[in-house]
């Protein structure tokens, strides 16, 4: 693959050329319009409208296009168009950070960059600093540029999958729908990649800055982006000396108190719960938890951050009224995936005799609409709460019958739909996968499904049997199952 | 044992009233029949527990009873300081006592001393059915003194909850043009009384029908008050074919299935989880759950249980293939069968102030202190709580859940000021099932402090207080923030 080789070259190659002048930097700054169809989670044999959404994007090296993941997820075309060039060249994802908001383009079309010089990677930008923000605001067909300070730095959610937090640098440079995936430059090179809003603030956006970038780059250097190391370390702050002197803390002492782990995550194996982390990879961590980082004050975690997966980070501890060091090879957290949105995927299902079973994840949790909090409580309750407050459920996933397509066989199960079910068949139910094989597990005349709630589904197994071909050929549905 | 859930205060009738005989209204005499009522109400802060709202009155009505007493809703007299009547739309207004007032039921008794009050009133005749469907005639007081009348049309009876409990009686439905309604405008037809109105939201009512109100006041007039009945179980249609093959049952059988018994009401200690209930009292239940009711025809079984005032109810049922008859006695869910109690008004709510939190029972009223759309501005976690676990199961324990509800920011609880609306589970190691266990907990400390755990959705997390401090952090915040000691249980 050719971007193993390019892309680890890139800061050296990039950092060789001129600072960019502003109509060197518009040249390399791209319309990217993307044709999108995505999986329908309500109904999840089938799949969305197709849709047309457009973003920007800027040449990191030869024909190679950063943007926003965000811009071309789910995307079935890809076009993209340099400011004042007339023709469109074809474009497809190379590598993309759902979790990072970031995508790298490429663009087969030589035609396209001739005489254009990518743009280089910059320092993190100080505060109250100038920047500009070029890009495609709306999808004009000319490029916009606009121009802000960076009013702050911290730790923000990235909203495109809903559940990653790295840092983020706030600008009062107007940024818009269509902005997203352009460069934001100071000095001439791109301290960070436009990205959202905040609908809540007036005029302010936010800016991917360029130590994630950086990471995403060395991630997918040997050609697989693996994503980012989970801690999965829920901590305290230790501002109250009361706390601090209950831990047997030396005064001097500085640090969070763990509260919990995470099942499955990096640290579950080598911190326990008390352990107070004074310092993570040699820095010290003050008790409000944070950390000097670029001259910033930053949350712990972006130690962590800026890893690969397999590196390792250290920790200061103190534990049982003891100094120790322990060292935690940083691991992915597949768990994380169900709080996540998720992109370039179909959704996951089984349907039998029209009770369709399905994965309570946050996709399906937005099917409720922009009012999702008033979805079913108990699905609320699982999926946001209860793996923190249950030991025992923490990394289970909840299964539910999303919908009951009405047929003589189910129809007094009609009202059904986004319950949580408990057992099939008398077996357990821990995952999707196990649904096909839990329906056949019964030589009964009956096959039973025991909710959560306390009901029971009873269904005649036969007459199941012989509706279930039935419902599939009248609801339209092509397969009775995906679990890829 | 803590106060029950409702309320009933009983004074003294004098003699002249109980000696009290009219005639019945004739139709076109409602007016004589109706009173308005201004309440001045000032219920608790739910928030801010030890203050009081600022004070608001509301003008609704009250119909005439023959028993000389005022039918009113309990939703118009809640945490009333003052309730004054007046009859005819005329100066001067009475002064009215609550005689008694049952919030689970959305229903009031007011008695006025004055017998001055009671001439030229008459009782209403009460429907002895209701109307299901069909017009009827609204009565009211208007502020201006003119009695008004407006039509509606009811377009349903269902067995429904009522307004402030889970308890399920027959709510007639429907609608009108008339506008500011729900404070007990009585609904006549012909003359004669037909329900007593609750809630109105645009051009929808709601009203309780007649002879629920007269259940109610025979009820309320057979001191000691026993209230209304809880079915005290959650169940499920037997509607399937197979599902009721599963359980033995022919295709034609009645009955419906028990799911999960609570820990208080009628099937308490008596139903057990998969049973199937056939008959409660007089009434055959059909798998769909309905019964076919003499006045209110097809409606849901629940309101069987209250059809009559007797204290218990015969149930048929099928306990493991085997038919049985079981006799359970009548009742509602008392205060310990609530793990977040559904109403406080009229009652000082219970708090402790430690260290600076703010610790309370969480109930109802405190999360519609987030105003009309509570459901989805309190806090979720709370909101949660109470949707799935309001009412304790009969397996678990007698638990009044605590919450840390906010901070009151001092140098003793620095670093714990985001803890607000959090689950408080154990305090000293001890599991906290309610603010009195709270209060033991922390009768001592461990090894000179007090640890308290809450819930804070990203796991549980400690708050530690050194103890040879907290009663001077407790004393300092109490006066810093006017905190005045909590009421006496």
């Amino acid at each position: 693959m050719v971007c193993i080789l390019s892309v680890p070259a890139l800061p050296h190659a990039v950092s060789a050329q001129a600072e960019s002048s502003g109509q060197e930097v518009e040249q390399a700054v791209v319309l990217i319009e993307a044709t999108i169809q995505r999986g329908d989670w309500f109904t999840p044999w089938q799949r969305t409208p197709i849709l047309h959404a457009s973003g920007s994007g800027f040449l990191l090296d030869k024909g190679l296009i950063m943007t926003n993941a965000h811009v071309v997820s789910d995307a079935k075309q890809i076009i993209v168009r340099r400011n004042g060039r007339i023709a469109p060249s074809f474009a497809r994802v190379e590598f993309i950070a759902h979790d990072a908001d970031l995508a790298l383009l490429r663009v087969d079309d030589a035609a396209f960059d001739e005489g254009v010089a990518p743009l280089e990677l910059g320092p993190m930008p100080n505060l109250r600093t100038r920047v500009r923000t070029y890009g495609y605001p709306m999808g004009g067909e000319k490029i916009s540029r606009t121009e802000g300070v960076v009013s702050r730095v911290e730790f923000i959610t990235y909203m495109h999958s809903g559940a990653d937090a790295h840092i983020g640098i706030q600008t009062d440079s107007a940024i818009n729908p269509g902005n997203s995936g352009g460069p934001v430059m100071q000095d001439g090179k791109v301290v960070g990649v436009a990205f959202q809003t905040n609908t809540r603030l007036n005029d302010v956006g936010f800016f991917i800055p360029t130590p994630v970038i950086r990471r995403f780059l060395e991630d997918i250097s040997d050609g697989t982006y693996d994503g980012y190391g989970e801690l999965g370390i829920i901590t305290s702050n230790l501002i109250n000396p009361s706390y601090r002197e209950y831990l047997g803390l030396p005064p001097e002492a500085t640090g969070v108190v763990v509260d919990r782990l995470i099942k499955g995550a990096s640290a579950e194996a080598y911190v326990k719960v008390n352990d107070v982390i004074t310092a993570i990879d040699g820095v010290p961590v003050a008790i409000d938890g944070t950390i000097d980082y670029h001259r910033y004050t930053i949350g712990l975690e972006q130690i962590a951050e800026d890893k690969q997966l397999g590196e390792t980070v250290e920790l200061a501890i103190w534990r049982d009224r003891a100094p120790r060091t322990i060292r935690i090879p940083l691991m992915n957290y597949p768990d994380a995936e169900r709080l996540r949105f998720r992109f370039d995927q179909l959704p996951r299902y089984v349907v039998y005799a029209g009770l369709v079973f399905m994965e309570l994840d946050q996709e399906y949790l937005k099917t409720f609409g922009n009012y999702w909090q008033n979805a079913d409580k108990a699905l609320l309750y699982n999926h946001f709460f209860r793996a923190a407050e249950d030991p025992d459920f923490e990394g289970k996933r909840t299964i539910l019958i999303s919908r009951v397509l009405p047929h003589e066989v189910n129809s007094a199960y009609r009202r059904y739909a986004n319950t949580i079910v408990a057992t099939v068949n008398g077996l357990p139910v821990t995952d999707l996968e196990m649904i096909p094989d839990a329906l056949k597990n019964s030589n009964s005349l009956f096959l039973v499904i025991e909710l959560e709630d306390g009901r029971k589904i009873i269904l005649d197994r036969e007459e199941a049997e012989r509706a279930h071909p039935v419902i599939l050929d009248t609801y339209g549905i092509r397969q009775d199952q995906r679990l890829p | 044992m803590r106060a029950a859930v409702f309320r009933a205060i009983v004074l003294a009738i004098p003699a002249c009233i109980l000696a009290w005989q009219v005639a019945e209204a004739q139709a076109g005499e409602e007016f004589r029949s109706v009173v308005s009522v201004r309440v001045t109400h000032q219920p608790q802060d739910a928030t801010i527990p030890w203050q009081k709202t600022n004070e608001s009155t509301v003008l609704g009505n009250a119909l005439v009873l023959a028993t000389g007493q005022l039918l009113t809703t309990a939703d118009l007299v809640k945490s009333a300081t003052l309730i004054q009547v007046r009859k005819l739309g005329r100066y001067p207004d009475f002064q009215a006592e609550l005689f008694l007032v049952d919030y689970d039921l959305d229903l009031a008794l007011l008695t006025v001393a004055d017998t001055e009050f009671w001439a030229g009133l008459v009782p209403i005749k009460f429907s002895a059915a209701p109307i299901t469907f069909g017009r009827f005639v609204i009565n009211r007081w208007r502020a201006n003194g003119r009695f008004e009348q407006g039509t509606g049309e009811v377009v349903d009876l269902r067995t429904s909850s009522s307004r402030f409990g889970s308890m399920e009686i027959p709510i007639m439905r429907g609608n009108t043009n008339m506008t500011g309604l729900g404070w007990a405008e009585v609904m006549t037809v012909n003359g004669e009384l037909v329900g007593l109105l609750t809630s109105h939201n645009r051009a929808e009512i709601q009203a309780t029908p007649s002879p629920t109100l007269a259940l109610f006041i025979q009820t309320a007039n057979k001191l000691p008050y026993r209230g209304f009945a809880h079915r005290g179980f959650s169940w499920q249609r037997l509607n399937a074919p197979a599902l009721r093959e599963f359980h033995g049952l022919a295709l034609d059988a009645p009955g419906i299935l028990v799911n999960k018994v609570f820990a208080g009401g009628t099937g308490a200690g008596i139903l057990q989880e998969g049973d199937i209930l056939v008959q409660l009292g007089d009434y055959v239940i059909d798998p769909e759950g309905l019964i076919s009711h003499p006045l209110y025809g097809s409606v849901l079984f629940p309101i069987a249980i209250n059809d009559t005032i007797d204290p218990v109810i015969t149930a048929r049922i099928i306990r493991d293939g085997k038919p049985m008859e079981l006799v359970m006695r009548r009742q509602r869910l008392a205060d310990e069968d609530y793990r977040i109690r559904p109403h406080t008004f009229d009652r000082q709510i219970d708090y402790e102030v430690f260290g600076g939190l703010l610790l309370q029972e969480l109930s109802l009223g405190y999360l519609k202190a987030w105003g009309k759309n509570w459901a989805e501005r309190a806090p979720s976690r709370l909101v949660i709580e109470y949707a799935l676990r309001s009412i304790r199961k009969a397996d678990r324990p007698i638990e009044h859940l605590v919450i840390v509800s906010k901070v009151l920011p001092d140098v003793t609880n620095l670093g714990f000021e985001g803890i607000g609306n959090s689950i408080l589970t154990h305090a000293n190691g001890k599991p906290v099932t309610s603010l009195a266990a709270f209060r033991e907990a922390i009768s001592e400390s461990v090894r000179g402090y007090h640890v308290l755990k809450v819930q804070s959705g990203r796991g549980q997390r400690k708050l530690v207080f050194k103890a040879d401090e907290i009663a001077g952090a407790n004393r300092r915040i109490s006066q810093l923030y006017d905190v005045p000691p909590p009421p006496d249980p």
